[in-house]
């Protein structure tokens, strides 16, 4: 059954008396959606933070605000609406720290720590011009148990249909059964937190069921971003790869989200056995182990619907590239070169960082501009390899033509484009690693 | 500036869940985007000899001074005329700005909230897509063997099913029921719910088993036909349809209906469309020899073909259609890629006339033909 998903919403004033409510508001709904009470802390600290930041430094003593607290499933989030001005965004940065003996930096201690109390932080523009902070907080779920291999028996008929919820855990045993480790979506590997996503409607599970309920293989996905489906799979449990479940399975996911006003399917480092005439291959990537081995991961991709074309903006020593990489795509685009030209920037920009710490991965995605673009990126670089992160990401959104301001500090940086993600984000997206095959 | 509370909390979910269908760019566009000289549109299953003669002629006399004057409210004359066609009452019709008009008038006119309608999960979109954006369940029936399942949309009415569309010729696949299984459903539905039958394709079909709709209209008063003027009449740009049912479920509907949504100069050419007795005919036989070259050249090319009735044939290519699209379009071919419509890797074409049927079936020959070689 699908959970309560909860929108909350307290309106206050900019006031540092509201505190306490404020607190007891993100704290309770925290707990409300399925935090524990480590997690919830941490939220409630974050949002904290935060209040206090814009009572202290941004907003006019007594300004109405309003923070939403709204339930994920798998996590609970608090959302701020700031003016545009609210902030220096540089706490958010991963790489910010603070001079104690700097007392203007301490103002900016309590960002400091709200950013690193949450899993994730969103920072967009709304359109009305004010800022939305999205504080983010997952539940914590334990590490998959030991357990004894699931075993599938080969099948000569079957349908697809939904996953029922007490299905899930035994499909992610048939997997770790069928499977390598590396061949597998993460979201295999934690059947609880899988169970919550599918039940919170984030991702969705079709499987190939025999006569008497034997599952034969399954597919999943979920809804990356506005325009963009995920897939993982399909994965087969000793099934034939002549049987024609897998593209049975890969079709019946693309039917699922025909109509979802999404733009395309993407399915980054497919398990062997996809069938790969259905789809684009956008290009690859390497992956590197801990110990320095290396793996070329794929990345595939189909649009849904018929392109329409598109408007991307992109910096000068991009240009090549991505004409190569449209025309290899056919992908009809209209393409603005544009370079800053001394317009004015915010002193600091803001780089979001998505660690995936079991695979040593960080996706880095630009949240604000700023004239330390470049210092900025090598900055998250250095971080990174202190830390022993070998594979470093990142995202740049052809579509926000400001974000064009850090592509020269990629390119010093030693990133290099590997492929195009088409309307990925506001448009198409280049994806970027750091060293490459250079590494 | 002034600062308003977000429009996100006026928004009913059914509204924020729905995406807004994106339309093809016009022509000049997409020949600019893809780099093409010229444009075939076989996307929308238009007629390419375009609208009868008797229409043209009335639409190129149309006095432009009569723009000024608002239209018949109610298309009175051609509802008249239909009547006298089908020997039917002129309150037995309603017309409406294209087919998809009314069916919006229908669902509004039936449909409350907790209701749901029932019609097949691979067939015309508009059905589902109203519906979901009204708030309304679309139930959604799998197809069997391409052709709408009498049995299992039967197995879907409950006490809050208000309207089960049936699309015969079904549009992509063209299928189609013949009177008996019609008939058959409709003794089964026994007036729980509204049936309507879509004939948008109907005036393609020569089988003398295909019903007789309009005759059955008076034997049951639940049963509803949409017909347009859009595919074997040619005017699909000036957007007009119409639904032909009983007395009473028409007058139901008609209060749904808003009135002056058809212009004049739809009105005018739909009229004198209905007069041009060779148009039919000489469609048909466009068709025919469009659909044998087509079906001729698919084959060579070794691929899977579904066709029935209408003017369509859709196909499945060893690719992924939207990429066969955006591949045809760089040589100045149209078609519609199916994966909205759930036929992943299809594609439908239209059945035009020769010369873009040749460019089609030398543009899709070239691709297949490069993708070997890759």
């Amino acid at each position: 059954m699908k959970p309560e998903t909860g929108n909350l919403l307290l309106s206050v004033e900019a006031d540092e008396a509201y505190l306490r409510v404020v607190t007891a508001f993100v704290e309770n709904a925290a707990f409300c959606f399925g935090l524990g009470e480590f997690e919830a802390l941490r939220l409630t600290l974050a949002a904290e933070e935060v209040f206090m930041h814009l009572c202290r430094k941004a907003t006019h003593s007594g300004s109405p605000l309003q923070i939403g607290c709204s339930n994920g499933g798998y996590f609970a989030q608090a959302v701020f609406r700031l003016p545009a001005d609210s902030f220096d965004w540089k706490a958010f940065n991963v790489t910010a720290s603070i001079s104690l003996d700097d007392e203007s930096e301490l103002d900016s201690m309590g960002l400091v720590i709200a950013s690193r109390s949450v899993d994730r932080f969103l920072l967009g523009r709304e359109k009305g011009g004010e800022l939305k902070l999205t504080l983010i907080k997952e539940k914590s779920y334990p590490p998959p148990p030991q357990v004894e291999p699931a075993v599938a028996v080969p099948l000569s008929k079957t349908v697809l249909r939904p996953v029922a919820p007490e299905e899930l855990k035994f499909i992610s045993r048939l997997a770790v059964s069928c499977y390598d480790a590396g061949a597998l979506s993460d979201i295999l590997l934690y059947p609880g937190k899988l169970s919550d996503m599918i039940a919170a409607g984030e991702y969705a599970c079709l499987a190939a069921v025999g006569e008497s309920g034997e599952i034969g293989g399954a597919i999943f996905w979920r809804r990356l971003g506005e325009n963009m489906v995920e897939c993982f799979g399909p994965y087969l449990f000793n099934q034939s790869s002549t049987s024609g479940m897998a593209e049975e399975l890969l079709e019946g996911c693309i039917g699922a989200v025909a109509r979802s006003g999404a733009a395309g399917v993407v399915n980054i480092g497919p398990p062997p056995g996809f069938p790969a005439a259905q789809f684009e291959l956008l290009g690859t990537f390497d992956s590197y182990g801990p110990e320095g081995s290396s793996t070329s991961v794929e990345a595939w991709f189909r649009m849904l619907s018929e392109d329409t074309g598109a408007t991307v903006w992109v910096h000068p020593e991009l240009d090549a590239f991505i004409r190569r990489e449209f025309a290899k795509l056919v992908l009809p685009r209209e393409i603005r070169v544009d370079r800053p030209s001394g317009e004015t920037l915010p002193r600091h920009s803001v780089l979001s960082a998505e660690f995936d710490r079991p695979r040593g991965r960080v996706m880095l995605r630009p949240m604000w501009p700023g004239g330390d673009a470049a210092e900025n990126i090598a900055r998250h670089v250095k971080l990174m390899k202190s830390e022993n992160i070998p594979n470093i990401h990142f995202a740049l959104d052809l579509g926000e033509a400001w974000q064009s301001i850090f592509l020269p500090g990629l390119l010093g940086a030693g990133f290099e484009p590997r492929f195009v993600l088409p309307y990925a984000g506001k448009g198409d997206v280049v994806f970027f690693q750091y060293g490459g095959k250079r590494q | 500036m002034k600062s308003f509370p977000g429009l996100e909390r006026l928004v009913p979910d059914y509204i924020k869940t729905f995406e807004a269908y994106i339309p093809s760019k016009p022509d000049d566009e997409l020949k600019k985007l893809y780099g093409c000289s010229r444009l075939y549109r076989l996307n929308n299953n238009e007629n390419p000899l375009g609208p009868p003669r008797t229409a043209r002629r009335a639409l190129e006399a149309f006095d432009s001074a009569g723009a000024s004057v608002y239209p018949s409210g109610d298309c009175y004359h051609l509802r008249h005329k239909l009547a006298d066609i089908f020997g039917m009452a002129p309150d037995q019709f309603l017309v409406g700005n294209g087919a998809n008009e009314v069916i919006a008038f229908a669902i509004k006119a039936f449909c409350r909230h907790g209701d749901n309608i029932i019609t097949a999960d691979k067939t015309f979109a508009v059905y589902e897509w109203v519906a979901q954006f009204s708030g309304f369940e679309a139930r959604l029936v799998p197809l069997v063997d391409y052709g709408f399942d009498a049995e299992g949309m039967l197995e879907k009415i409950d006490e809050r099913s208000r309207i089960v569309f049936v699309c015969n010729p079904n549009n992509p696949t063209g299928s189609w029921w013949d009177a008996r299984t019609l008939c058959s459903f409709l003794d089964r539905v026994d007036g729980r719910c509204v049936v309507v039958v879509d004939e948008a394709y109907r005036e393609f079909v020569e089988d003398p088993d295909f019903p007789d709709s309009m005759s059955l209209i008076a034997s049951y008063p639940n049963l509803v036909v949409f017909r347009t003027f859009s595919k074997m009449y040619g005017l699909a740009g000036l957007r007009i349809g119409y639904l032909a049912g009983s007395s009473e479920v028409v007058d139901i509907i008609r209060r749904t209906c808003v009135v002056y949504s058809v212009n004049t100069m739809a009105q005018v050419g739909a009229f004198w469309a209905l007069d041009d007795r060779e148009h039919v005919a000489r469609t048909r036989e466009s068709v025919r020899a469009g659909k044998r070259f087509l079906l001729k050249e698919l084959d060579l090319m070794g691929l899977d073909f579904v066709h029935g009735e209408g003017n369509f044939v859709m196909t499945r290519l060893p690719m992924s259609d939207s990429l066969a699209y955006r591949k045809l379009m760089t040589h100045g071919v149209m078609v519609r890629a199916m994966t909205g419509f759930r036929f992943p890797n299809w594609i439908r074409i239209s059945v035009s006339h020769l010369e873009a049927l040749e460019s089609f079936a030398a543009a899709l020959a070239k691709i297949l033909g490069e993708r070997k070689r890759f």
